[in-house]
């Protein structure tokens, strides 16, 4: 589903390569220390930001030239995921259309999806009127009104307390099972990996040091965190 | 029903025809001629009344904007009489070549004593400094007395650059004193509150108490007394003389008009123009008329200075440097 | 941030907009000069009294700018923290006097600080001798400074009160002292606004013309505008051409070096934070009460005498029909003029803030300077070159109409650009990976992101440009037509036919129209306002 083939990133005194493939379905976590290229590798993938070299292969289409609306992503960023002049309602639609005219059934796509976020009664509310976790559970839903096959999160629920945290990835992983989304999730919390990414990637300096399953690493997490840091 | 078609078609048209065949006079003056408490509208509604015609104004700033624009129009202009140029502008409108001779001879009963075959004189002034009578008892008489009184006076006046009463000013004092204007001015410039763009801000410095004499007309305390009804004011009379300025009214060379700008122009020397252009423009009119009363505390001018308009161009430039020179220390 | 592939629909607006501003006052110029040079020869000498003109002028536009911006920052930072009923009336007052005339200027102004004026009156109660003279280089600065200083203030405050939340929040956590406040938080942010809003009045006072030749008290505090000015009456068309050419030249190298000093902007938040934490200690307290009284004082009193001579001055028989006839003409124009003014900042705005997400930090300085180059060209040289460039219309009343309603349009550009430029680039910046993510653009974006979110401000702005365009009778002057007589040009007339008191209250009415202007728009953003 999501092929990165030797793929070169410079940026000023930075310089990454990321070689990696993942399967239509699959759910994978992104770990790693602070200022290792997590949030860059996201970006790559969602169109962002320009390789210097390599190809971007999302469901076998080529897309390393393409900009970020016309790759079939769906992302979730670290902060302004919302805009804050529009309602909940108007967020979320424009997950539909850009134009925010919605025909009948988006409509009660929409709805739909509301409900399962459990946002129904906050339609006509404006973000600064929400909490935290009722934000994010917005942007989770426009993510998913946007029919995208891969979803991007970035550090989605680091701001939510564990109950809340809990709750939000129970809610992702029924969505990916549900619409059998490709996931990519950068966290800080392993257990959050434990729970619903079976896959990992370790990303160090650039550069991806390892990628296994969940639990394998696990194991071996401990003693990479306090070798290199 | 066919017949009432045809009938009103042919009204109609008659309508056209004869709105058509209303020639149109295209009259340039200067702004505050035509402004509701100008002259021109009420001489306008006069003039078309007789010639079955229609004047249209446009009107420009002040003289020299006036004259400014007809020199970039050159050729293509369309303006068929000129209104609101002065003598001290004959020379520079003549180099422009832009008007043509009237053809009309001197008005009877003319109490002005000068003539130009190109441009009519309409109305005149002289330049004088104003003054509220309740706040000074005892004027100047002269301008030797004015700049050289003891007194802490207050003279406000316009630019010379860039206003026409402020040229006045300058012209006065060239004309009585020549060579020895220099020192004038530097005499005048410690009296001198401040120098202004144009004479509606000095007048309204003056009219503040902000300065005791502003440079204007002698017909100013007129307006007063006809708009407000105050008789605070009067002009000072000075010994050495006054300079005069003559408004002057002219037929352009690119008319297709020319009996009918001539026909305006006969009738600005009217009896009723020239009452309309004493009360409203607040000048002395070239023909002796009644005049309401306001108009006789004014001063008498015995003796008056006039330039001629070559010896204008030729020395401005270098008067007005002079002026700058001498009021810059 | 990476460069990336240009989209049209970024690029388009702005540089239509560009294209149309600078076509217009390019074509206009070369006009007048082609004019001048079939007239005459070249025969133009740099005299020393020039020289000396320039360096006056630079002089007195560089101190009434340091003036005023050090008031404006000392009055923001007193503002800021203060409540007090009639906070945000005081605020919209201030903005009044960019709409005076500088007729109605001159004349007001010594009537506070004249010989015989309110403050002489005041030292002679207490028997102090009043040997001030307003007339001379402090009566320009006075001048000035009543002008831009309010707007200055103004802009200063937007990006006090611009600053986020959780920055105050921090502070007052750490326990910052008044200074600390100002050095760590407060002073950053207005640091970064000061080049340019500095270099906007310096061109201003550079290109003051009336005020300095009527306050300067002699030629000798001339300006040189004043130069320019008097080619063209001379009808010295090529002198006035060269003269113009240097003042653009000068004033555009100057907007390149602010440019060039302003440090990047650092995103703030967009949303005002009225509710700032914390209370300042009695001592600070009472000074900022002070300051905010003086400014009042400074900034109300001309304002307020303006009203009184206009009450007194009223009766019936002023309102005449030409009178309504030119309210109606300068709503007319006001409101068209403003809507021009709104159409090319945010066409300019929307290709700079794109333009500089993606790193063409020069590109995109040169829209702001485009819808600045008005500015520095003098009315009176474009009129004569529009006029020239568009002989064969010149006495069409309909495409008159239109050429002062761009002219008017255009001279309020350079204010509507420093309002705006800040918001739209940080709402650019803070939403353009999400709205890329989502397909947002163009028509879409400009809806959904820019007025949805920039409402209050757009209504703002246009009320400031509606506002600045009554006051100015821009180049109706050289075009004749009596048909639009606008208001400050009957205020004109009055002045230049014995009717000064009346004048009085035409000033007043001006004063009061664009008050309710004001009130107008505050009613239509409150209207539009989101909580």
């Amino acid at each position: 589903m999501i092929v990165l083939n030797r793929i070169n990133y410079h940026y000023r005194q930075q310089s990454m390569q990321f070689d990696l493939s993942i399967a239509k379905g699959e759910r994978v976590a992104i770990i790693g220390p602070s200022g290792a290229g997590k949030s860059t590798l996201l970006n790559l993938i969602a169109g962002f930001i320009m390789p210097t070299s390599g190809q971007i292969i999302l469901n076998g289409l080529d897309v390393t030239h393409l900009p970020p609306n016309k790759r079939a992503v769906a992302m979730l960023f670290q902060t302004n995921n919302l805009f804050t002049h529009l309602t909940v309602y108007q967020n979320m639609g424009l997950g539909i259309a850009p134009s925010l005219r919605l025909s009948a059934s988006e409509k009660s796509s929409l709805f739909d999806i509301a409900d399962k976020v459990g946002l129904t009664d906050y339609l006509q509310r404006y973000p600064h009127q929400l909490s935290g976790g009722q934000r994010q559970r917005v942007a989770l839903a426009r993510c998913l009104l946007q029919k995208r096959p891969v979803l991007l999160l970035d550090e989605p629920f680091s701001s939510l307390d564990p109950l809340l945290r809990l709750d939000m990835l129970s809610l992702v992983e029924d969505i990916c099972r549900t619409y059998s989304l490709t996931l990519l999730m950068v966290t800080h919390h392993l257990e959050e990996a434990q729970r619903i990414t079976p896959r990992t990637l370790v990303i160090q300096q650039g550069e991806i040091i390892a990628d296994n399953q969940t639990d394998l690493l696990i194991n071996d997490l401990s003693h990479l965190y306090t070798s290199t840091f | 029903m066919f017949r009432i078609i045809l009938l009103s078609l042919s009204l109609f048209f008659c309508h056209i025809a004869y709105a058509e065949s209303t020639p149109t006079l295209t009259v340039y003056t200067y702004s505050s001629f035509i402004s509701d408490w100008g002259p021109g509208l009420k001489i306008k509604n006069l003039f078309e009344q007789q010639c079955h015609c229609n004047i249209k104004f446009m009107a420009f700033g002040d003289g020299v904007t006036l004259l400014n624009r007809l020199k970039l129009e050159g050729k293509r202009s369309k303006a068929d009489v000129i209104v609101g140029l002065d003598n001290n502008l004959i020379a520079a409108a003549n180099n422009a070549n832009i008007v043509q001779p009237h053809h009309i001879a001197p008005f009877k009963n003319q109490q002005l004593a000068w003539w130009n075959d190109q441009f009519m004189p309409y109305d005149y002034g002289y330049f004088a400094f104003i003054y509220n009578k309740q706040k000074i008892s005892h004027p100047p008489t002269s301008m030797q007395q004015l700049i050289e009184s003891e007194n802490d006076w207050k003279i406000v006046y316009a630019d010379p650059r860039t206003s026409t009463p402020g040229l006045g000013l300058l012209l006065w004092i060239q004309s009585i004193y020549g060579d020895k204007a220099y020192q004038i001015w530097q005499a005048m410039s410690k009296k001198t509150l401040t120098v202004t763009k144009g004479w509606s801000e000095a007048y309204s410095l003056f009219l503040k108490d902000e300065a005791d004499f502003v440079l204007s007309y002698d017909t100013s305390p007129v307006a007063h007394r006809l708009n407000q009804h105050q008789d605070h004011y009067a002009a000072l009379a000075f010994s050495e003389g006054h300079y005069q300025q003559i408004e002057v009214a002219a037929i352009t060379k690119f008319t297709q008009q020319f009996e009918l700008a001539q026909q305006f122009l006969r009738f600005l020397g009217s009896q009723q123009a020239q009452y309309l252009l004493a009360v409203h423009n607040v000048m002395h009119p070239i023909i002796k008329i009644e005049l309401p009363a306001a108009f006789d505390p004014l001063i008498t001018v015995d003796k008056f200075y006039m330039m001629k308009p070559d010896v204008i161009e030729a020395h401005r430039t270098k008067w007005i440097e002079t002026w700058q020179n001498a009021v810059s220390h | 941030m990476a460069k990336r592939s240009q989209s049209l629909s970024s690029l388009l607006p702005g540089t239509l907009a560009a294209v149309a501003i600078l076509g217009l006052l390019f074509s206009a110029m070369l006009s007048l000069w082609l004019f001048a040079f079939d007239q005459t020869d070249l025969n133009f000498i740099f005299s020393p009294a020039l020289w000396r003109i320039l360096g006056f002028t630079l002089f007195q536009a560089a101190l009434s700018t340091v003036f005023s911006v050090v008031f404006a920052l000392i009055l923001a930072k007193a503002y800021y923290p203060l409540r007090f009923y009639g906070k945000a009336l005081l605020l919209r007052l201030f903005a009044l006097t960019f709409v005076l005339p500088s007729l109605v200027l001159v004349s007001s102004l010594p009537s506070i600080y004249g010989r015989h004026g309110g403050l002489a009156t005041l030292c002679q109660w207490f028997g102090v001798d009043y040997s001030f003279s307003l007339y001379g280089i402090q009566g320009i600065i006075i001048a000035h400074v009543f002008y831009n200083f309010p707007f200055a203030f103004r802009l200063f405050y937007q990006s006090l009160a611009a600053i986020p939340l959780e920055q105050r929040q921090l502070a007052a956590q750490l326990g910052f002292s008044y200074w600390q406040h100002v050095r760590y938080l407060e002073w950053p942010v207005l640091l970064r606004q000061i080049p340019s809003i500095a270099s906007l009045i310096f061109m201003l006072c550079f290109t003051s013309f009336a005020v300095v030749l009527t306050l300067g008290g002699g030629p000798k505090n001339t300006s040189f505008e004043v130069a320019i000015f008097q080619a063209l009456r001379d009808f010295e068309l090529d002198k006035a051409v060269i003269l113009s050419l240097v003042q653009t030249l000068l004033c555009l190298l100057f907007m390149v070096l602010v440019r060039r000093l302003t440090p990047p902007s650092i995103m703030a938040s967009q949303v005002e934070h009225p509710n700032h934490i914390g209370t300042l200690s009695t001592l600070p307290t009472l000074i900022s009460y002070i300051i905010v009284g003086l400014s009042a004082l400074f900034i109300l009193s001309p304002l307020v005498v303006i009203v009184i001579n206009g009450m007194a001055a009223f009766s019936i028989t002023l309102i005449t029909s030409t009178l309504i006839q030119a309210i109606l003409n300068s709503l007319t124009i006001a409101f068209c003029a403003a809507t021009v003014t709104l159409l090319l900042a945010i066409s300019l705005l929307w290709t700079y803030s794109r333009l500089l997400v993606r790193g063409y930090r020069w590109l995109s300085e040169s829209m702001i300077m485009m819808g600045s180059l008005i500015l520095i060209i003098p009315t009176m040289v474009l009129a004569s070159g529009l006029f020239l460039l568009f002989f064969t219309l010149s006495n069409v009343s309909w495409f008159i109409a239109i050429l002062v309603i761009i002219s008017n349009g255009l001279a309020t550009l350079p204010f509507a650009l420093k309002i705006l430029e800040g918001p739209m680039e940080t709402i650019y910046q803070r939403y353009h990976c999400l709205s890329q993510s989502l397909n947002i653009t163009g028509v879409n974006h400009f809806y959904w992101i820019e007025v949805k979110g920039l409402k209050t401000l757009f209504c703002f702005t246009f009320a400031f440009a509606c506002m600045m365009s009554m006051g100015d009778f821009g180049i109706i002057a050289l075009f004749g037509q009596p048909d639009f007589a606008t208001l400050p040009y009957y205020l004109y007339q009055q002045m230049g036919s014995y009717q000064q008191q009346q004048a009085d209250f035409t000033a007043l009415l001006l004063l009061m129209i664009c008050l309710l202007l004001f009130y107008l728009t505050e009613i239509l953003m409150r209207h539009y306002d989101r909580t």
